[in-house]
């Protein structure tokens, strides 16, 4: 209808720079080589290196993080200032929780829609992984055990590690997808690429996990350590937040030079 | 991040603008140096009088869409997307301040806005005793327009959505409509409007009437084409009129799946993938607009559970099919594409040419002057290329994700749509959306296959750039069911000799039940002699089914006193059990070589269509 006269999506490309042009080249004639494909994850995330530096400090990549901390806790019963696990809480309903509860207008909208989005994968994938019906739609026995689970340190730190690697997984697609399609002079082409760039991103989200493996004990141990008394401060998520990410590029840096 | 404000000074409004902030007065009225057409009074002569709550709304709503034209989004090409979201701070004086000012009011402008544009935020910060003059004698509190509270009050664009909703009402009822419009510097758009609103009036005398609102920047040239505001000014003038003549309802036709519009790349975020008819979005602006009129105010959409094929073919089906070739859709006519009408390569011009081939109606819509033939021509460039393989790639994806897939796929864009729907459930809202969404699916990939059929001819070469070269290799082309029988022969013709390498089945439950695990190894997509399907007074239950995907699968297992000829009965009795809908996969397993001529046999039944003979040994 309306939507007729206005452009119903806009179609974005990646910068003229050399480094860009250079990625574009790499993707329209990567042979499935899997170093070619690390050599394409690895480059975008050079040149993006202050900026993905910078995401840790997002308020918003904050709040998105401090959700699922919260329903951590709240899972298993612990007292959260804000957070409330409703009487069945669908997976839905908790995405939808989230949504309120990463406020848009401060810091990066990008980031803030990259975050949220990541997040949502996380509960997506934790209530997928510990449901015992092959369904989102289970009944609030179920899923309020879904989200008990969650509330242990390794529950927490499953639930961490969903959140680094889809971020990291979606922030790569946010560069490499802009102009995939308009490579590839066939179809069958293309199709072959996404897989080669999903495979790509697969490597790199199970980089991503294999970092957050690292993470992993860090984190069991943070979390049992901080949410004794309840939900960790904002400036000790903010500090959990910068050693999680800071391991995530130390590990990716030197999965580049090795 | 530090953003720059942006601060808009309307009707006069003062205000002191930081320092480090963006601001532009903007006017329309003649004296005030105006720098925006809001002809607002030559509308509300058309209705006599408006009352001043609903002209600070068209005013707002009309400085809202020139800003958003101003203020500038940042290039396509920037690494990230940082300058897209803004933030606008209004100020604006109105006529019915104590109403603009009350903060639930703002939170619904900003809620409302910042959705539907992706922005940041959206401030309002109202001034008084705004006034502008009578527009005629009969622009008094106590007059209005009579005879239209019956009216039916719709958008109307000139697109295939729009006319094949306003058909309907015209053709299925005896109601009045009354079209609204908004008119821009496009001529092209208003010509295409006037054009199909004579056709209307002329085959329904009396029952339409067309109101147009024209508001656009004048003093500058619009910096942001993406206009993701337009739908709140679009919506505002039909609230407008809706609100004057006393009717709390306008409607919207939109399709569903244009109106969800999930992402097809990751970089779509915050509406850069337009959210003009979400339904979040129409929600949030029936809240506001209830608000405003006090009433209870309702915005329809009645073709949210209709794909754009399913919209074409109910409209093909009327006497207005005529009127098809008439409809624009593109979103590009402000380009210098010559004698077309359409570009024939923006998303929109791309869903109408498939929507057509998927409806039956191509030879309609290609009398349609397309500037590109993307089906037989090349692409003009990589944008194109991209929405185009990027549309095919979606619908290809809703065609064969399982709804498993689907929902973990698609977790995030439904779960912001769950609530707005309509549904009872979060599970019948899931199920429905996943329904569509396989439809669109499925139509799209027969949409392609026709256009196939029809364009790629052998003493033809296949012009490099084009949709032909560009599904060269075939495989998109084969239907969702046909790649379905593909994997479940590929599946049993590894699996079955080894299963049964040792021990020969029993009996045929005994082979169907290896075959019910094989076909379920990777998910469970197949059923089990279910479900019962009733074909005049009788009832089949197959082996194997895949309900979903329209496929049943028989089992004939050769040996004994089971020869091939009495299997040849069996199978010829199976085509007249099922309904025609329904392709049958037979599976014969024929471990003793009983059948002497393999080709022979199968050609036998595949000839007469709606059915694959896959034998196993």
């Amino acid at each position: 209808m309306v939507s007729n006269l206005m452009g119903h999506e806009r179609v974005g490309a990646l910068p003229k720079t050399e480094p860009w042009r250079k990625i574009v080249k790499d993707i329209a004639s990567y042979d499935g080589e899997t170093e070619q494909s690390r050599r394409i994850a690895n480059q975008t995330l050079e040149n993006v290196r202050d900026r993905f530096e910078s995401i840790q400090r997002d308020p918003n990549v904050h709040a998105a993080f401090k959700f699922l901390m919260e329903l951590a806790i709240a899972g298993a019963g612990g007292q959260t200032t804000a957070f409330q696990l409703p009487d069945n809480p669908t997976a839905f309903t908790i995405a939808r929780m989230l949504d309120s509860a990463v406020p848009v207008h401060t810091g990066s909208s990008e980031y803030a829609a990259l975050a949220k989005a990541a997040a949502t994968d996380a509960i997506a994938n934790w209530y997928a992984q510990n449901a015992m019906q092959p369904s989102l739609f289970g009944t609030a026995e179920q899923n309020s055990e879904i989200w008990k689970k969650a509330g242990s340190a390794g529950g927490f730190c499953e639930i961490a590690r969903l959140f680094f690697a889809k971020f990291t997984e979606r922030y790569l697609n946010y560069f490499l997808e802009r102009e995939a399609s308009a490579v590839s002079p066939t179809l069958q082409r293309r199709e072959l690429l996404q897989k080669q760039i999903r495979d790509q991103i697969d490597a790199v989200s199970k980089h991503a996990f294999e970092t957050a493996r690292i993470t992993q004990s860090f984190a069991a141990g943070w979390y049992k350590r901080h949410t004794r008394e309840g939900v960790p401060t904002d400036e000790e998520i903010a500090g959990f937040l910068a050693i999680a990410f800071g391991k995530l590029r130390e590990d990716l840096r030197r999965e580049k030079t090795e | 991040m530090g953003k720059r404000v942006h601060h808009l000074l309307c009707n006069g409004a003062r205000f002191e603008v930081p320092r480090n902030a963006k601001s532009l007065r903007l006017d329309y009225r003649p004296d005030e140096q105006p720098n925006v057409r809001i002809e607002l009074p030559s509308f509300v002569e058309q209705l006599l009088h408006i009352p001043p709550r609903l002209l600070d709304l068209l005013e707002i709503a009309a400085y809202v869409y020139c800003a958003d034209r101003w203020s500038y989004r940042g290039t396509k090409s920037a690494v990230e997307y940082q300058a897209w979201s803004r933030d606008f701070v209004f100020h604006i004086k109105v006529r019915d301040f104590k109403f603009w000012s009350q903060s639930q009011i703002r939170q619904k402008l900003n809620a409302a806005l910042s959705f539907l544009s992706g922005d940041r935020k959206f401030e309002f910060e109202f001034q008084p005793n705004h006034k502008t003059p009578p527009t005629s004698l009969f622009d008094l509190q106590q007059v209005s327009v009579t005879g239209l509270s019956k009216t039916r009050i719709a958008l109307f664009s000139g697109g295939l959505d729009s006319l094949a909703g306003v058909y309907e009402i015209l053709s299925g009822t005896g109601d009045q409509v009354c079209l609204v419009s908004h008119r821009s510097s496009q001529p092209q758009v208003g010509r295409t409007q006037d054009q199909l609103v004579y056709s209307l009036q002329s085959r329904f005398p009396g029952r339409v009437q067309h109101y147009k609102f024209y508001c656009n920047l004048t003093a500058q040239r619009a910096a942001e084409e993406t206009q993701r505001t337009r739908m709140f000014l679009y919506s505002a003038i039909a609230t407008a009129i809706a609100a004057t003549v006393g009717v709390n309802e306008l409607t919207i036709f939109e399709n569903g799946i244009t109106s969800f519009n999930f992402p097809r790349r990751q970089d779509l975020l915050n509406a850069r993938a337009t959210r003009t008819t979400n339904p979040k979005a129409i929600s949030l602006l029936q809240d506001l607009f209830a608000a405003i009129t006090e009433a209870d105010f309702h915005i329809a959409t009645p073709f949210i559970w209709k794909t754009k094929a399913d919209v074409v073919a109910a409209l093909a089906k009327t006497s207005g099919s005529a009127l098809v070739p008439s409809g624009v859709s593109c979103s590009r006519t402000f380009l210098s594409i010559g004698s077309a009408s359409h570009c024939g390569e923006c998303s929109q011009c791309i869903d109408r040419r498939f929507a057509s081939y998927a409806a039956g109606i191509d030879e309609l819509d290609d009398s349609v002057p397309y500037a590109v033939d993307f089906i037989n021509s090349p692409l003009s460039n990589d944008e194109a290329c991209t929405t185009l393989v990027d549309y095919v790639r979606q619908a290809h994806e809703f065609a064969t994700w399982n709804p498993d897939h689907f929902a973990t796929q698609l977790f995030g864009s439904i779960s912001e749509l769950v609530d707005y729907v309509g549904a009872v459930t979060e599970e019948e809202a899931y199920n429905r959306i996943s329904q569509l969404c396989r439809r669109h699916g499925k139509q799209v990939m027969n949409a392609m296959a026709r256009m196939r059929d029809k364009h790629d001819r052998l003493e033809q070469k296949i012009v490099h750039g084009s949709l032909l070269s560009i599904i060269a290799e075939r495989e998109y082309l084969k239907l969702p069911i046909s790649r379905l029988v593909e994997t479940a022969c590929n599946c049993l013709d590894h699996a079955i000799p080894l299963a049964f390498q040792t021990n020969a089945p029993k009996d045929e439950p005994d082979l169907n039940d290896k075959i019910s695990a094989i076909l379920n190894v990777d998910r469970g997509r197949f059923e089990r002699e279910h479900p019962a399907v009733r074909f005049g007074l009788a009832t089949a239950i197959p082996d194997h089914s895949a309900f979903e995907e329209d496929l049943v699968i028989e089992t004939k297992y050769l040996r004994g006193s089971t020869t091939p000829s009495r299997a040849s009965d069996g199978m010829a009795a199976d085509l007249i059990k099922y309904p025609p809908s329904k392709h049958i996969l037979f599976v014969v397993y024929d471990p003793a070589r009983s059948v002497s001529d393999d080709e022979a046999f199968r050609r036998g039944f595949e000839e007469k269509g709606r059915c694959t003979v896959h034998i196993v040994r």
